[in-house]
């Protein structure tokens, strides 16, 4: 940490305990640990951030984009805030989801220099710190006082216009799932006949990163950090291999990757680790199998973008990019979930910030509906037809 | 929350459940609070308890049990609890090299006596066994079932399971007690047909399901009992049904329409 | 029907008791149990659901040692695994050839869960069609064994008992279908009740306001949440009130029948009355 003792700065001297890991804090509703999903307004909705041990299920929406900018998120949280990377996938090139993370906002304004380099120049800093001081002029030649580095605060936001800076990356912490070999036959194997040979080498690669990493509970060390694990667009079919076609039952298909799914809590539970998994959710038929894979999730979260749907004309949505569903929240280590109530939610994406909030109406339509119609509007049902023509008579 | 649910019940929580062979069908996400209370009660009773965990750690059972004042850790030392990690046996199906003597694999061809020794060598870690009378009629608490039906064991098999652990359970003296939850999802072929199977076997079956009417603040949900032939004499079926409102650690029972909230 | 089927005045060689989980076949099977031990010398009951000593305990002492109770869940195979078939009631059937002999099987689902229903069928054909094997009764669970299995067991029987709930609340109801070596098919409709002990009692013809409806999707599906509760006012309509309340004429309909009133405003104008000609309303645009 930079030292200033010269400054009259309160500084809390406390020891590094288990409950001081970067960028986690402790929830508000029970005693986990929480790490942020890179989306502040989406921790405040699923009891205040992402649980350590947990995995978050993020159900695509139909093109995959938004899940994917918000696996990004994820994933360039993890960046500013020190902690391990896992990342997989079989669409495309981890390597190139890497270079897309977004900056931060804050990296613009205020150097977010790493705290070991401690020689932080005063003349880097922007225009408007370099003003004299007029009125606390003693405090002038005073060193100047680095702010609580961005590591420590929860959730940022994130500019999509630029990139992260590529020095940020830590090669070292970061790890890349093995890679899907799309022509490999499956061979007479090894694999379990009811095992998806993928999904198979996925698990235990993030087995061995947990073990190798440091990051199982069991593990004793003074300094600890966390394993955020991210994968893309899991189930999708390119993860199927030939084990998988022969099966005419799209049950038993899927049994593969409820398979995987209980594998992988069972690694979390006993790790240091989060994990954000997108799943292709809608291209699965049976309702029952979305059922299970959301019951073998903790935290499952909807996306539904308007991108190319009837919703997108809907004059009630024309503030939003697309819907939030929150279908569950952990019970884990409690009998009742951190928060009951799941609003209708809403996202929308700016340059500068995701942010999720409340459905509520633009302006000019809550004049001219009936009250209580609030609930109709969010299931897409047009509301009152004159509305959005301008009237004379509205307020 | 024991003994709300006990009153409910109508019945003594000093020793129940004996000689029941109880089925929990979750078809809400919070039924799992069922399964709390039986595990608690059983701890707090000082019986011999065999844990099978299929879907989460004993960790979350754990903190669960000391919000409601048991603790499982000291009943584990004290050998009055074994608790077999489902979850891992289950993720070591994925790990190469285990597979050939991994339990629940075996169970995806019917063959179910490896876990069914499991379970048995575990009861006779903590003093049960069937040579010898010991203090305290044994639980086996199963939670929960949907996992082998997820990862693609045939229904037929996870019904024969069930069977072999009924008979393995009466097969002590005193007899044990049975308690096995199902989680149901909506439309679930599989799922539906296996609860159909175990109401049949069960003496007591008890559904938590959500209200028709969607959700609701006050009123978390419904709860049906039906209590059946019990394992050695007939009995006239009957009954009970309410709803429910869970808190941190509490449980409210109320008749339909009572709520607190409503009166 | 029942009555006499239950006492032997009817014969039947396969007796096929089809119950749900609303009403259950099991207390009907212990009464049938009862009285077969009174008529034949030694009955079989295999149990797959409950243990002998459910059926033992139950049976009037005098008749217990007729009672041969055999636990289907201790047949195992050679892997170790339950076997869930009738084999063992087979050998033991046919080693006690000569001596009148029942059987009774609690129940059939398991085995036809396990192996192809036709085999099943085949053995309990063998069973019934054995010379000295009086009677076999046998329960099957309508709500887990599908139609084609169903349909097989009875087009084999000789008399199916459909056990269904009845409507009054209490008590069972039964579709009795029920054909004679003569070839006569007996259908009959019949509810009856168990007393404390579980005993049959009060067999007596269905009545046609019993029936128990099928149970369809009932009238609508969205569940009302002011059926439970209890309001000291009405909120339903009846039929009448429904009628009335569209004969209601709605004041300010312009249906052009309202007669126009013959009344009229007479205004005497004040000193401080000021006439503006002008329309107050001219720039309004609606």
């Amino acid at each position: 940490m930079a030292s200033s003792e010269q400054t009259p700065s309160f500084r809390k001297r406390a020891r590094v305990k288990i409950g001081q890991i970067q960028g986690t804090r402790p929830s508000l509703y029970n005693n986990q640990l929480l790490v942020s999903t890179g989306i502040p307004s989406l921790d405040s909705f699923i009891g205040g951030g992402l649980a350590v041990g947990t995995v978050l299920l993020l159900e695509e929406d139909i093109y995959g984009t938004y899940t994917r900018l918000m696996l990004k998120y994820y994933l360039a949280e993890a960046v500013l805030t020190k902690q391990s990377i896992f990342i997989s996938s079989a669409d495309e090139s981890t390597e190139k989801l890497l270079k897309e993370l977004p900056a931060s906002v804050d990296s613009e304004t205020q150097s977010s220099h790493p705290v070991s380099s401690s020689n932080i120049n005063a003349e880097t800093t922007t225009a408007d710190k370099d003003d004299k001081m007029k009125i606390a002029w003693r405090y002038q030649n005073q060193k100047k006082v680095q702010g609580p580095p961005s590591i420590s605060q929860f959730g940022h936001y994130y500019d999509l216009t630029r990139t992260m800076d590529p020095s940020l990356l830590d090669p070292d912490l970061i790890s890349h799932g093995p890679s899907i070999d799309l022509d490999s036959s499956s061979s007479a194997s090894e694999s379990p006949p009811h095992m998806n040979k993928h999904y198979q080498k996925l698990l235990m690669s993030i087995r061995d990163k947990i073990r190798q990493g440091g990051f199982s509970t069991s593990h004793q060390a003074e300094k600890r950090s966390i394993l955020r694990i991210g994968i893309h667009s899991l189930g999708s079919s390119l993860w199927d291999d030939d084990c998988d076609a022969t099966s005419d039952e799209t049950r038993a298909s899927s049994a593969s990757l409820m398979l995987f799914l209980l594998a992988l809590r069972a690694e979390l539970r006993s790790a240091l680790a989060t994990a954000l998994i997108t799943v292709p959710a809608h291209l699965f038929q049976d309702r029952a199998v979305v059922q299970r894979i959301e019951r073998l999730c903790d935290t499952v979260v909807r996306i539904e973008s308007f991108a190319g749907s009837e919703k997108e004309k809907n004059p009630v949505f024309k503030d939003y990019h697309g819907l939030v569903y929150v279908i569950q929240i952990p019970r884990l280590n409690s009998l009742v979930p951190a928060q009951l109530e799941t609003p209708d939610l809403a996202f929308k994406l700016r340059r500068k910030k995701f942010t999720i909030e409340r459905l509520h109406l633009p302006p000019e339509l809550s004049s001219s509906t009936e009250f209580g119609g609030g609930v109709d509007i969010a299931r897409g049902s047009a509301c009152g037809s004159s509305s959005s023509s301008s009237s004379k008579l509205a307020f | 929350m024991l003994a709300q649910i006990c009153q409910f019940l109508g019945v003594d929580s000093s020793d129940f459940p004996l000689n029941e062979h109880v089925f929990v069908a979750d078809k809400s996400k919070d039924g799992g609070f069922l399964i709390h209370y039986f595990l608690n009660l059983c701890v707090k009773q000082n019986r011999p308890l065999c844990f099978v965990g299929l879907s989460q750690s004993f960790n979350h059972y754990c903190t669960v049990a000391q919000k409601l004042g048991t603790n499982l850790l000291s009943a584990r030392n004290n050998k009055n609890l074994i608790f077999i990690e489902g979850l891992r046996l289950i993720s070591d199906i994925v790990v190469e090299g285990k597979e050939k003597t991994n339990p629940i694999l075996q169970l995806f061809n019917g063959i179910t006596s490896p876990l069914c020794n499991l379970v048995y060598d575990s009861l006779k870690e903590i003093g049960v066994s069937s040579f010898q009378e010991h203090f305290g009629a044994p639980v086996l608490i199963i939670d929960d079932l949907s996992v082998l039906l997820s990862v693609g064991v045939p229904l037929k098999y996870v019904v024969s399971f069930v069977k072999r652990l009924q008979y393995l359970v009466t097969s002590y003296s005193p007899q044990g007690s049975l308690i096995v939850s199902l989680c149901i999802g909506e439309g679930d072929g599989d799922e539906e047909d296996t609860w159909v199977h175990l109401s049949h076997l069960g003496t007591l079956s008890i559904e938590v399901s959500n209200l028709k009417s969607g959700y609701c603040k006050e009123v978390h949900g419904q709860i049906q009992v039906e209590w059946k032939d019990s394992y050695l004499k007939p009995r006239k079926v009957h009954y009970k049904h309410t709803q429910y409102r869970l808190s941190d650690k509490n449980i409210e029972l109320f008749a339909s329409g009572m709520s607190s909230a409503v009166l | 029907m029942l009555e006499d089927l239950l006492k032997g005045h009817e014969k039947s060689r396969f007796i096929l008791i089809t119950d749900s989980l609303e009403c259950i076949g099991r207390h009907l099977l212990l009464n049938w149990v009862e009285s077969a031990l009174e008529r034949c010398e030694k009955l079989f009951l295999l149990c797959f659901e409950r243990p002998p000593d459910f059926f033992h305990n139950w049976i009037q002492p005098h008749l217990r040692q007729k009672l041969i109770c055999i636990n289907g869940n201790e047949d195992w195979d050679e892997t170790g695994e339950m076997t869930f078939n009738l084999a063992r009631v087979l050998e033991e059937v046919a080693q006690g050839e000569g001596t009148p002999t029942c059987v009774a099987i609690d129940s059939l689902t398991l085995p036809i869960l396990m192996r192809p229903a036709p085999v099943t069928c085949r053995q309990l054909h063998r069973l019934a069609t054995s010379d000295h094997v009086i009677q076999v009764a046998v329960v099957v669970h309508r709500d887990l064994t599908d139609q084609h299995a169903c349909g097989l067991l009875e087009h084999k029987a000789t008399t199916v008992i459909d056990l269904l709930p009845s409507v009054s609340g209490s008590g069972h109801a039964c579709h009795i279908r029920h054909c004679r070596p003569t070839g006569k098919v007996f259908k009959t409709r019949e509810s009856f009740d168990f007393d404390e002990a579980i005993r049959i009692k009060r067999i007596s013809p269905l009545k046609a306001t019993q029936e128990p409806q099928k149970i369809l999707a009932l009238t609508s599906q969205e569940p009302d949440p002011t059926a439970n509760l209890d309001l000291s006012f009405k909120l339903q309509l009846s039929e009448s009130e429904r009628e009335a309340r569209s004969q209601v004429i709605l004041p300010y309909l312009k249906d052009g029948s309202s007669e126009t009133s013959t009344s009229k405003i007479l205004y005497e104008a004040d000193d401080a009355d000021d006439f503006d000609e002008e329309d107050p309303d001219d720039d309004l645009n609606i």
